[in-house]
């Protein structure tokens, strides 16, 4: 029975009618043809032949009266009751439907108008919980109002994301900040924007201080200045990084990054520095000169008390003058610590990062008291020593050891191995080479440079080892007070939902409601591809979280290289003098794939979308591996396929409502099938399909499903 | 005959009084003011050189200590001075690196400069 159960669960209402009346036409029959067998056995041959025909007669008749009967309730009974059914389903789970989306149930007597009244006393209800839930969060919207204006009034620029360095938040200042670099946008990587070397350094750094505890009395707490590379390799920001911690957890969640553009400052404080340092060396050069002259002056024979008395006030101007000179060194590496993001570093964890971006198989020793601090763009220099260690590996040297050795004068951290010295030459040339793809155009020598450091190889023959020595300032932080624990108050907390979603292993099982989507659509000079249409436009909305992001969107128009037909622009208004200054489609194309890169594509009847953007794609050498999903397919898994399902009828029935000049454009449309989208996902869930992998699925069935039904047409 | 003193600097009222105030001293001093006038001349004097050189590490944007490690590979016995305008102990420690025997920061007493020279005179 349970079996039986089963599978007429299976089965649609109407089919099970359908096979009902089925079973009761063969049961008639059955029963005609048990009667004239009995009735026959007591008859002559004749009247036998005649009961046949009666019999015949009867089973016909039984049979059209039963597939009338069938066809009749099928139409006015089991098809509306089916309609019913779902929009009941979609009434039950969607945001509210319109009055017309209403099923007609003429012969269902008060059920439909009965459905009616549950969907509005259903909608009634959901409108006072609503409304008890927009009270209750106005406090909050308001709250958020406030901090969303501070953040916006700011004019630091600032960014939050998780620890896989996607931007879960950002302001204004920072988009405009980071304008010429790079497209700042919600879930996608601040490495769009900023060069990955040093922000992993620095988090790096953070995570250690953090996990060693060190942060309670670190003077910097969870916060670490540094000079952020933008990934144009020219900018630079000056930034702070803080990490960010949700009471009660282990470890943190993401970080904070505020940052203001310092590049122009910066260069220009390196460029006064440097100018201020050669002037000082001039100043010195002309006095060594003089100095020389001086001397041999003073040295001539027969010089008069005057002329002795002179030359005495000249040798002393010279001191004076060298005096100055070094004067000017120490104002020019005042200016270089003040203004370049430098910080003390433990040597110790200095040490720990250079051994972690190594690409070395055996790993160098590390030797430096634990208290020992370097006073450097850490960043910079862990990924200059890490490659000082590579090119000794590179050259046979063998057990490498990194140390850090403080001086009454400056430090020097040392590389040392077993094998011979290197020339000054050869570390001439290593130095003008860039120093780390991630650190952008930054040479071994400008890293040098910016620490008014230098760098040379000295030998030792009796021992066989040699040593790079890099001079850095060094400090001992033993030597400094110790802070009290006032800094932990000052860890800042926040309590996103967003930083509690961990990205699932396979991108199939995430919910729907957590994918970052890119809705789009695309206009064309035609239908057909392969007879040489093109796209004129094409523009897509994100959304991130089942949130539609209005100020994310992408629109643009395509030079399509050929007329637009009259007929195509009645439809979507494009001309040929709207195109004519417009990028090609591979340029656009390109600058699609990055402002989708990541998500899911999604478009109205995808197939045709698709099928431009590729063939533009293509042409561009631009892959699109993104999943896609066709907005058609999913209304259809929701509304069954007997319904219209355009966009308008998908618009009118979820209420979705656009200005009219935005109509039929590509982002017109684009917008109304995000919004469709967004609604579709409550009837989705309800009817069973609640993850990506499940919508892939739901819309394979679906798309089979017309491929058949167009087979029959 | 050969000099006493190979100079190797490219300040002109340098390289114009240094030879002088050491032939003021009796001592046959020869100036040049590039690396490779410096390297010709090594090489003109490969067998009879200089007993002393004194090289400005600063020479055309610091090849000064490239040279210096030059002629501590070819006369290892060769007393090499370095005078430098480069300020700190960093400028020292890099010339002593490359092969330099002493170190004056420029402006100099000539007396210092004299000692050395007389310092190699006597070693040599």
């Amino acid at each position: 029975m349970k079996l039986v159960d089963r599978l007429a669960g299976r089965l649609s209402l109407r089919l099970r009618i359908f096979l009902f009346f089925v079973l009761a036409a063969l049961i008639c029959i059955a029963v005609i043809g048990v009667a004239g067998y009995l009735a026959a056995q007591a008859m002559d041959p004749e009247s036998r032949t005649l009961l046949v025909r009666a019999g015949t007669a009867a089973g016909f008749g039984i049979v059209a009266t039963l597939t009338a009967v069938w066809l009749q309730f099928d139409t006015h009974v089991a098809r509306p009751i089916d309609r019913l059914g779902r929009y009941a389903r979609v009434a039950a789970h969607g945001e509210g439907l319109s009055e017309t989306a209403m099923p007609e149930a003429r012969y269902l007597g008060y059920l439909a108008p009965a459905l009616g009244d549950l969907s509005r006393s259903l909608e009634k209800a959901r409108g006072e919980r609503e409304a008890l839930v927009r009270e209750a969060t106005a406090r909050a919207d308001r709250q958020k109002a406030r901090l969303e204006s501070i953040l916006h009034d700011l004019s630091d620029g600032i960014l939050i994301c998780n620890r896989d360095h996607e931007i879960l938040l950002y302001n204004p200042s920072a988009v405009e900040i980071l304008a010429e670099v790079g497209t700042i946008g919600l879930r996608r990587s601040v490495f769009d924007v900023l060069a990955p070397e040093p922000v992993r350094h620095n988090l790096a750094r953070l995570e250690k201080r953090f996990r060693d505890g060190r942060h309670a009395t670190h003077d910097l707490g969870l916060s670490q200045p540094f000079a952020a590379l933008c990934a144009d390799g020219r900018t630079t920001v000056e930034a702070v990084m803080t990490l960010t911690l949700v009471p009660g957890a282990d470890e943190p969640q993401g970080y904070v990054l505020t940052f203001s553009d310092e590049t122009e400052m910066l260069a220009a404080s390196a460029e006064a520095e440097r100018r201020i340092v050669a002037l000082a060396e001039r100043i010195r050069e002309h006095a060594g000169s003089l100095h020389l002259i001086g001397e041999m002056l003073a040295a001539s024979p027969g010089l008069d008390d005057r002329a002795r008395r002179l030359t005495a006030s000249f040798m002393d101007e010279i001191g004076w003058l060298s005096k100055t000179s070094d004067n000017l060194d120490s104002l020019a590496i005042d200016e270089l610590s003040r203004t370049w993001p430098m910080g003390p570093v433990l040597a110790t964890t200095l040490f720990e990062l250079v051994r972690d971006r190594l690409r070395l198989k055996t790993r160098p020793v590390t030797r430096a008291a634990e208290q020992t601090a370097i006073l450097c763009d850490s960043a910079a220099i862990a990924a200059l020593v890490a490659r000082l260690c590579e090119w000794t590996a590179k050259r046979g040297g063998t057990d490498i050891v990194l140390s850090a050795e403080p001086d009454d004068e400056t430090g020097f951290l040392d590389i040392e191995w077993t094998g011979n010295p290197v020339s000054i030459r050869s570390i001439d040339r290593w130095l003008g080479s860039a120093l780390d793809h991630d650190l952008g155009p930054v040479t071994a020598s400008d890293v040098l440079a910016r620490h008014a450091s230098d760098i040379w190889s000295e030998g030792a023959s009796e021992t066989g080892r040699a040593r790079f020595r890099i001079p850095l300032q060094m400090r001992d932080m033993s030597r400094l007070p110790v802070i009290t624990q006032r800094h932990i108050e000052r860890i800042p907390v926040y309590d996103f939902d967003i930083f509690d979603e961990k990205p699932p292993a396979e991108l199939a099982d995430t919910p729907l409601k957590n994918l970052t989507m890119v809705v789009f659509d695309t206009e064309t000079t035609g239908l057909e591809p392969s007879r040489g249409d093109r796209m004129v436009s094409i523009a897509g909305v994100r959304i991130v979280n089942g949130r539609l992001l209005e100020s994310e969107i992408f629109d643009e128009f395509v030079n399509p290289g050929r007329a637009i037909p009259r007929r195509s622009t009645e439809v979507h208004g494009i001309t040929d003098e709207m195109v004519a200054d417009a990028a090609t489609a591979g340029e656009v194309v390109k600058r699609f794939a990055r402002f989708a890169e990541n998500a899911v594509l999604v478009a109205h009847n995808a197939p045709f979308d698709m099928r431009f953007l590729t063939m533009a794609g293509d042409a561009a050498g631009q892959e699109f591996h993104n999943p896609v999903l066709d907005t058609v397919l999913l209304a259809a898994h929701v509304h069954g396929v007997g319904d219209s399902l355009t966009l308008d009828r998908l618009a009118e029935i979820y209420r979705v409502e656009l200005p009219d000049e935005v109509r039929h454009t590509a982002f017109g449309d684009s917008l109304a099938t995000a919004k469709v989208l967004i609604a579709l996902l409550g009837p989705l869930a309800a009817a069973g399909v609640t993850t990506l992998g499940e919508a892939i699925h739901a819309s394979e069935r679906q798309a089979a499903l017309r491929r058949k039904q167009s087979n029959y047409q | 005959m050969t000099a006493d003193i190979l100079i190797v600097v490219d300040e002109p009222a340098m390289a114009e009084w240094l030879p002088r105030h050491f032939a003021d001293r009796g001592w046959e001093a020869t100036c040049v003011s590039t690396e490779s006038d410096a390297i010709a001349a090594l090489e003109a004097t490969a067998a009879h050189p200089p007993k002393v050189a004194i090289v400005d590490a600063v020479l055309g944007e610091g090849a000064g200590y490239a040279l210096m490690e030059d002629i501590r590979r070819r006369h290892p016995s060769m007393v090499v001075i370095c005078t430098s305008a480069r300020a700190g102990g960093v400028a020292r420690m890099k010339a002593l690196a490359a092969g330099a025997d002493a170190y004056i920061a420029k402006p100099f007493p000539l007396s210092e400069l004299d000692r050395l020279v007389m310092e190699a005179a006597r070693k040599t």
